[in-house]
């Protein structure tokens, strides 16, 4: 869910943006920023990585503003848009290790594929256990429980039907459950 | 239960999960050029804006991005602080820092000494991690300085170049009105401003301001970080 | 005995190398001579931008002083063009240059064996917005090899931003004695920097940030890393 407002657009500001307002678009990024970034942290699970598909996301929706449907809801179309651009770096990302699986190991290759930081011990396994998940097992249960997105609207984002989209994020639950049982939650 | 809903483990996930970071000013600045910098491709502009964006994206790319970022003086004119900060009471509560829980009388430096110095080694004693860090201490850095607003030229003054109108003279980034140089800086404060058009004065937007006790004319503070 | 005159081509052998050592003492003293002159032609072409004559007057004579006590000079030329850049009036950067002259000296005795001129400047800069002369002096007596631009840069910057000078000069000193590093410390001051700005007050948020980074390298040093990490942003 946004919090303190962040993520949290009118169709005002949206309707400024896609007439050309500079000021407007800057706002819808300052906003949106960090629900993006968060997503596809958690997508991709590496940093940089995460920064480019969100910076590449802000290029694409700024070039097909005009096609943006007044009045329509901004997050299926904005979060389509991430989560394509996060596929899309995890199979590049997967195709280049499958790449120096045969060649040398580069010296920062562990680093390189390290997570993201976490903050304590129940963070990091959730993290891993998330790393784990199929990639649309990962992407259905963050829309669906970290950007708490309708089924209706993450239909939109996925293009799957509806009965996948449940069984994903079931399949992606039961995981966590599963792996996660055991591991002591320190707060 | 529903195999898709929250019981009391998914919801300690989800909160694990959920905290937000806020935009920092270079991260927005930084799409904002990205974005430009995509406009002015995709309406023919030079070619040379390949290169731009790339040397923009640079910092991103690499493990030390974030330092490079921090570093980085990105000028936009519509995503400064002061255009923004009104109009983004977002923003305000998602950076707001917590109070102390302790009291609010001054700080003396026996009570800042008291309460770090079991954390410390001794004085003059540098940590291999201190003496490791100087070797790169004083090596320069490449800051890519971006300027966007109207003009027929503009130049970067500072007082890495001894605020020589003439010394950096910053480029057209197409038929945009963005202007962007690099400049090998070496770590630590630096001071600086855009001269428009020779004779006008423009700061940093998104820089905090060097007041100027001097000449009563601030310019834009960077604190360049050791690579 | 040999001819005198036949001695004649041996003394010139022995004097080839003098001649030539000759030859290039004075083409090393040609070359000094000229450098000396261009870097008083820089000087002087700085000051003569100065319209007015008795500025231009009072400039020389600040800088030939500073030049005499064996201040940095090109910090100097640097004020008289960032005046000029700010379209100053010629008395108003003369007073500047007179000021940050006595600066630049003080905070040379202050930072002895100062490793460059950056490092004078950036002790200059700190004494200007108030960081006191006895902090540059205990800084310098606990870090005689260690450049201290970047942390005296970092310094200015706090205190510059409304965090006291007695709160930012201990806690610096603390944290280099736990060996923070030059990054480290730019990253501290950037995160103060960006806190203030939305909204923190200054001694709040440079006393979290400290902190979080006494935090970050306690737990270096516990798990013997010598890594830059940085202290996580604070959320509400």
């Amino acid at each position: 869910m946004p919090q303190d407002g962040i993520g949290v657009l009118d169709s005002e500001l949206i309707g400024r943006a896609v007439r050309g307002d500079k000021q407007a678009f800057a706002r819808v990024v300052d906003r949106m920023y960090p629900r993006a970034l968060r997503f596809a942290r958690q997508m991709v699970g590496h940093a940089e990585d995460a920064e480019e598909a969100v910076q590449d996301t802000f290029v694409r929706v700024h070039r097909y503003l005009d096609r943006f449907e007044q009045g329509a809801a901004f997050d299926p179309w904005f979060f389509r848009i991430l989560a394509n651009r996060c596929r899309t770096l995890l199979e590049k990302r997967n195709r280049h290790y499958a790449l120096i699986d045969y060649g040398e190991v580069p010296p920062d290759a562990a680093q390189a594929g390290d997570p993201v930081p976490t903050m304590d011990e129940f963070q990091g396994a959730v993290r891993r256990v998330l790393e784990t998940l199929p990639t649309e097992q990962r992407e259905a249960f963050l829309l669906r429980h970290i950007e708490e997105l309708s089924y209706e609207d993450m239909m939109e984002i996925t293009g799957a039907g509806l009965s996948a989209l449940r069984m994903r994020v079931k399949r992606a639950c039961d995981a966590l459950r599963l792996q996660l049982s055991g591991v002591h939650h320190g707060r | 239960m529903v195999g898709d809903e929250r019981d009391e483990l998914i919801e300690q996930v989800r909160q694990s999960l959920a905290p937000l970071a806020p935009a920092t000013p270079h991260a927005v600045a930084r799409i904002l050029i990205a974005v430009a910098t995509d406009e002015e491709q995709r309406a023919d502009g030079p070619r040379w804006l390949t290169w731009v964006r790339t040397r923009l994206r640079a910092p991103m790319l690499s493990l030390g991005g974030a330092g490079a970022l921090a570093a980085m003086a990105l000028t936009v004119g519509y995503i400064g602080r002061g255009s923004l900060g009104p109009a983004s009471p977002a923003l305000a509560p998602a950076m707001a820092v917590q109070e102390p829980t302790t009291g609010e009388g001054n700080v003396t430096p026996g009570d800042v000494l008291d309460s770090m110095a079991p954390l410390g080694a001794l004085p003059g004693q540098p940590t291999l991690q201190a003496m490791t860090d100087e070797g790169a201490a004083n090596a320069p850095v490449v800051v890519d300085f971006i300027f966007e607003g109207y003009a027929e030229r503009v130049s970067l003054v500072g007082d890495f170049n001894s605020w020589s109108a003439d010394s950096t003279p910053m480029q057209r980034a197409g038929s945009r009105n963005v202007w962007v140089t690099s400049v090998q800086l070496v770590p630590g404060r630096h001071v600086y401003a855009f001269i428009v058009d020779g004779e006008r004065w423009e700061v940093d937007p998104t820089r905090p301001a060097a007041p100027d006790a001097d000449f009563g004319k601030p310019g834009s503070v960077l604190l360049v970080r050791p690579r | 005995m040999r001819p005198r005159v036949s001695t004649w081509p041996g003394v010139l052998r022995l004097m080839v190398p003098l001649i030539i050592a000759l030859m290039l003492q004075l083409v090393s003293v040609h070359f000094t001579a000229t450098g000396a002159l261009a870097q008083s032609r820089v000087s002087s072409s700085v000051i003569d931008g100065i319209a007015d004559d008795r500025a231009r007057t009072l400039l020389l004579a600040t800088v030939r002083d500073a030049d005499s006590t064996g201040v940095p000079l090109e910090p100097l030329y640097s004020k008289i063009r960032e005046g000029v850049a700010k379209q100053s009036s010629p008395d108003r950067i003369a007073v500047a240059v007179q000021q940050l002259s006595a600066r630049l000296s003080v905070a040379r005795d202050a930072l002895a064996q100062a490793l460059a001129s950056d490092e004078i400047a950036a002790g200059a800069g700190a004494l200007q917005v108030g960081v006191p002369t006895s902090a540059l002096r205990q800084l310098r007596r606990e870090w005689p090899r260690r450049s201290l631009t970047v942390p005296l840069g970092v310094l200015t910057e706090l205190v510059a931003y409304g965090v006291s000078e007695t709160q930012a000069t201990a806690r610096v000193r603390v944290l280099m004695a736990s060996g923070v590093t030059n990054a480290q410390l730019v990253e501290l001051g950037t995160q103060v920097q960006t806190d203030i700005i939305s909204g923190g007050t200054a001694r709040t948020v440079f006393e979290q940030r400290a902190h979080q980074t006494m935090s970050v390298l306690a737990t270096q040093r516990q798990s013997g890393r010598t890594t830059t990490a940085t202290p996580p942003p604070i959320r509400p």
